[in-house]
């Protein structure tokens, strides 16, 4: 039984260049028409089990705010099905469903009286919303004297003391001091226990790990990927390291090229011998490389590197320092470099090849972060490596 | 039409709400707080008794006979002030209220509503003020004033209906308000308030019977004033321009409903 069931939801907004326009519109009946279309959603296909805990994750202005508002039934999509299991709450935009010249405890009488409770129910629930909010006096002053922090605590109180099956909350709860958001994330914790279905948007990839059961990835409005927290958190973190790396202009191309060595190509494989893109973490991987000699080469430094898609050097060792490989060189060969237990963590990982001269100075040929390949973690983890550790504890 | 009625009736705490915190901002802070809702239009009514009878000197005789002018303009002046002061107020009140609009389930219609209805309490209170008084000075009330809840009928499904219209239109066209105060100034003085409707020219005769205000002002004034039944037709005309006001301002607010959330 699902509690949110949508349909290829898509909500597409109109844009007129300036308020004219839209009288323009309406005066030759639509048939001159001036408008831009903006899709701010586009196809999502999702549905959130009853008591579940649905994450919404993307950067700013990919529909997460939107995709709750329809979900909520603050606006109506412009296509596509929504059942949603009633009584739902939500709160997403900060001080929605509140009048500013109301005192706290009128605009909380307002909304008790929206979901259709009696006097009693109503003054029931505001002895609850006021002790959570922790407002104190301020309850009785209107809303309009309030700070952001406030109003946000007033507006998660009564969203979180309703009696509702789904709650749909935003990122307004990082409005609230640290203390707060420990007690808004606890609350949500309590009534996700008590069966609630719980749909919510952040920037927190923390704790969308711990509470989501699934992701939904927005970009652009359209839904990037879909599954459990770790896939869909790990395939984020790894989109933004990536364009964190853009930023830092990057080089992805052959720096150096002699006319007597030459690479012929570079392969990441796995333990089988066979190319891949992706690897797991603790996999036996090697990245091969062919090269041509068309001259002796004496005694060459051979170096492989790995870099992280946001620019990190993750590790990149040579043959001179290793000690390792002198000889002469002359024709085709194969040069191998083996990881038996691959210690980096989900991301993309980016490998560079070079080949330089006795002193390693000099390179013969180097491919910058020209090859790739992706790294997959099935349990829990944070950081870029996975360090073999032990635990201990004694008493003192 | 009838579902709205009956939300409204299960929503009447919300309504209450709404009602008595617009009359609390409409008086609180200001030291006479409530009596201002009696004190107003008296000091109107004495402004322009004393710019119309004194300074332009218009005629009354031929319509009210010896009947005071000031009593003759507080019955115009009355049901005028409460159906301006909505429409002035209700046609921003949707796109001054975002923050309610995009909550999921807000009823948007209450906003021009509440405005009304305290409206309607206020202008009771004046007449309720206006009969004792007229009652103390000796001029005598009749029976027939009891009528008068009769013709707040109409004068309700006027005043809703063309608060939803102009609230709604407003989201849509934000130019509306800007023109309002000068429609609202033309509309007044073609009501007979500060005239008696017999001085209105008479090739512009169709505009007093298609200006519903013009007959609802004449009515209030047959049955306070003269204790006489008003005309059947002007009160069948009434009734028939503001239903018509009213289905049109109703069916304006449901068309547009769906695009507040978005365009607020």
């Amino acid at each position: 039984m699902n509690a949110v069931e949508a349909k290829s939801l898509s909500k597409v907004y109109r844009l007129y260049p300036n308020p004219r326009q839209l009288l323009v519109e309406y005066l030759t009946f639509r048939r001159r028409r001036t408008h831009a279309e903006f899709w701010a959603l586009k196809d999502i296909t999702f549905s959130v089990p009853r008591g579940g805990v649905f994450g919404l994750i993307g950067d700013n202005g990919a529909g997460k705010s939107t995709l709750l508002r329809v979900l909520a039934g603050a606006t109506q999509p412009t296509s596509g099905t929504l059942v949603v299991e009633s009584p739902s709450a939500s709160l997403i935009d900060l001080g929605t469903g509140f009048k500013p010249d109301f005192t706290g405890r009128d605009n909380v009488r307002l909304n008790c009286a929206l979901l259709g409770f009696n006097a009693r129910q109503t003054e029931e629930a505001l002895q609850d919303i006021v002790a959570f909010s922790e407002l104190g006096k301020f309850i009785d002053y209107p809303l309009q004297t309030y700070s952001s922090g406030m109003i946000m605590r007033l507006g998660f109180a009564v969203a979180a003391s309703v009696p509702s099956r789904v709650i749909f909350i935003d990122e307004v709860i990082a409005v609230g001091d640290n203390y707060f958001q420990h007690k808004c994330i606890d609350r949500l914790s309590a009534l996700q226990r008590d069966g609630r279905t719980i749909v919510f948007a952040t920037h927190n990839l923390h704790a969308v790990k711990t509470m989501c059961h699934q992701v939904m990835w927005l970009k652009s409005g359209v839904c990037e990927a879909l599954g459990p927290a770790e896939d869909v958190v790990a395939r984020y973190s790894d989109y933004t390291r990536a364009r964190d790396g853009c930023a830092a202009e990057e080089q992805h191309a052959v720096t150096h090229q002699s006319r007597h060595v030459s690479v012929l190509g570079v392969r990441v494989v796995g333990a089988d011998g066979r190319e891949a893109a992706e690897f797991e973490t603790g996999q036996r991987v090697a990245v091969e490389v062919d090269f041509r000699a068309d001259a002796p080469v004496v005694d060459p430094a051979f170096g492989v590197a790995i870099h992280r898609n946001d620019g990190v050097y993750c590790f990149g060792p040579n043959t001179a320092w290793d000690k390792v490989l002198y000889g002469e060189y002359c024709g085709d060969y194969r040069l191998s470099i083996t990881y038996p237990a691959l210690p980096l963590l989900a991301g993309s990982y980016l490998v560079s090849v070079g080949i330089f001269d006795r002193e390693h100075v000099v390179p013969y040929v180097y491919h910058d972060r020209m090859y790739g390949f992706a790294v997959r973690t099935s349990r829990p983890e944070y950081g870029m490596v996975l360090i073999e550790h032990e635990w201990g504890i004694r008493k003192l | 039409m009838v579902g709205h009625l009956r939300y409204y009736y299960r929503q009447r705490h919300l309504l209450k709400v709404f009602v008595v915190n617009d009359l609390r901002s409409r008086f609180s802070g200001s030291a006479m707080g409530i009596y201002w809702s009696v004190l107003n239009p008296l000091l109107l009514i004495l402004i322009y008794t004393f710019v119309f009878s004194e300074i332009l000197k218009v005629e009354f005789h031929k319509d009210t006979g010896n009947v005071n002018f000031a009593l003759y303009l507080v019955c115009g002046l009355l049901p005028w002030l409460a159906v301006q002061d909505s429409i002035q107020r209700s046609t921003p009140s949707i796109v001054d209220n975002a923050n309610l609009i995009k909550k999921p389930g807000f009823p948007a219609s209450l906003l021009p509503i509440h405005i009304v209805i305290s409206n309607l309490v206020t202008e009771a209170i004046g007449l309720v003020a206006l009969i004792v008084l007229v009652g103390v000075t000796g001029e005598g009330v009749g029976l027939k004033t009891l009528a008068l809840p009769v013709i707040f009928i109409p004068q309700i499904l006027l005043t809703f209906g063309a608060c939803w219209a102009l609230a709604s239109l407003q989201v849509l066209f934000r130019d509306i308000a800007p023109l309002l105060s000068s429609f609202m100034m033309l509309w007044m003085f073609l009501t007979p308030i500060f005239y008696p409707s017999a001085i209105f020219p008479r090739h512009l005769g169709f505009l007093m019977v298609v200006n519903p205000m013009a007959h609802l002002v004449d009515i209030y004034r047959e049955l306070i004033m003269k204790d006489a039944w008003p005309a059947a037709g002007s009160v069948v005309t009434l009734f028939v321009l503001s239903a018509a006001v009213f289905l049109a301002g109703y069916a304006i607010y449901v068309r547009l409903q769906p695009k507040f959330s978005d365009l607020v």
